[in-house]
């Protein structure tokens, strides 16, 4: 499921991966409210009577491509500021291999599967929603629905408002800034932070949390 | 059907009447919660029970065994509900855009605390990249993994 305000901005991945399962887009990141999502990529698992067996958590496909990619690129050759995002980039920390071995386990045992969680341990696990997190995300939908329908420039005090009040949530930051600075999701005088700053104050390898089996 | 999996003591001095599932037990599962947008703040009954899971009845606003008292004022003559007034009662933070007129009314702050009030999943239903919708539910009987990524 692509959180991606902008559905054609999912449309090219989605034809290069030629997926065979359905893949979805959730324009108003309505998985952040449903679920507690708060980041990319995450997963949550429901088994065959649509029960949630585990809550969002990180889930990277057994690499994490980003990652790999942040240790190939040679940092002499850029600019100071760049060369910073880099470096911090390069901390980030992942589980791949935990992830895909609980998948496989779960998918070979079923029930009897040890990462199959019971439901009131999903719940403690899901994530703590505030009075300001179900503000920001009706000012997230706001938001997305006024860019939707053809002024972006009134969304964006909508999303400034969904960051403040939601100030953990990375897919309100992200998604926001890639409007403004693509892929880089660098300061502009819109919104009051930027991806390199926001990750720098909690420390990048803090970026997702470790995998709890 | 109970509508909480918790076994936490629920508070009893805000005027809400809280009934807990019991260990094991599974509530219904809507779509909801989720911010709904609005362009009237009075709405009809059906189609508010439709997107917040709440059912007004002489009791109150009603989501499984949970009811929340109402004023006289939350009805209209016309029938029809008045979010401004069902909106604090309830839990959920009600905004708007003036320009464009458009309310949004946010999620109610969850049961437990937590974003997942039950561990069952809701009838999600989202567009493919075509538009098509999909619904999460036609792929009951089998184990489903829910991948969020995105293009930034």
């Amino acid at each position: 499921m692509a959180l991606d305000v902008d559905a054609e901005a999912a449309r090219e991945f989605i034809e290069a991966a030629h997926p065979e399962h359905p893949s979805l887009v959730d324009t108003a990141h309505v998985l952040d409210e449903l679920f507690g999502v708060v980041n990319v990529p995450n997963g949550l698992w429901i088994d065959e009577d649509g029960v949630i067996v585990r809550p969002p958590e990180p889930a990277h496909p057994g690499r994490n491509p980003a990652t790999e990619a942040f240790r190939k690129m040679d940092v002499t050759t850029l600019p100071p500021e760049l060369a910073d995002v880099l470096l911090e980039a390069r901390k980030i920390r992942s589980d791949p291999d935990v992830y895909v071995a609980m998948l496989r386990d779960w998918a070979e045992h079923g029930a009897a599967s040890r990462f199959r969680l019971a439901p009131e341990e999903v719940v403690r696990r899901s994530r703590p929603r505030s009075t300001d997190g179900a503000t920001a995300a009706a000012h997230f939908e706001l938001g997305q629905h006024l860019h939707l329908t053809g002024d972006h420039r009134v969304a964006i005090p909508h999303w400034r408002e969904a960051h403040r009040l939601d100030p953990d949530n990375w897919t309100y930051r992200r998604n926001a800034w890639n409007f403004e600075d693509p892929v880089r999701q660098g300061h502009t005088d819109v919104y009051d932070s930027s991806w390199y700053e926001d990750i720098k104050k909690i420390g990048a390898e803090n970026y997702y949390p470790p995998i709890q089996p | 059907m109970c509508p909480l999996v918790s076994t936490r003591a629920l508070p009893t001095d805000d005027g809400r009447q809280w009934i807990a599932c019991g260990p094991g037990e599974i509530p219904p599962a809507p779509q909801y919660p989720r911010a709904v947008l609005l362009d009237d703040l009075k709405v009809d009954p059906d189609e508010f029970a439709a997107r917040t899971g709440w059912v007004v009845k002489p009791e109150g606003a009603c989501k499984g065994d949970i009811c929340v008292p109402l004023p006289e004022t939350a009805r209209a003559a016309d029938g029809r509900l008045d979010v401004a007034v069902l909106a604090p009662r309830l839990g959920m933070p009600l905004l708007r855009d003036d320009g464009a007129g458009v309310w949004a009314l946010g999620p109610e702050t969850g049961l437990t605390g937590r974003a997942l009030t039950t561990a069952t999943a809701p009838d999600l239903t989202l567009p493919d990249v075509n538009g098509a919708p999909f619904r999460l539910s036609s792929l009951r009987g089998q184990k489903v993994v829910m991948v969020a990524w995105a293009s930034w």
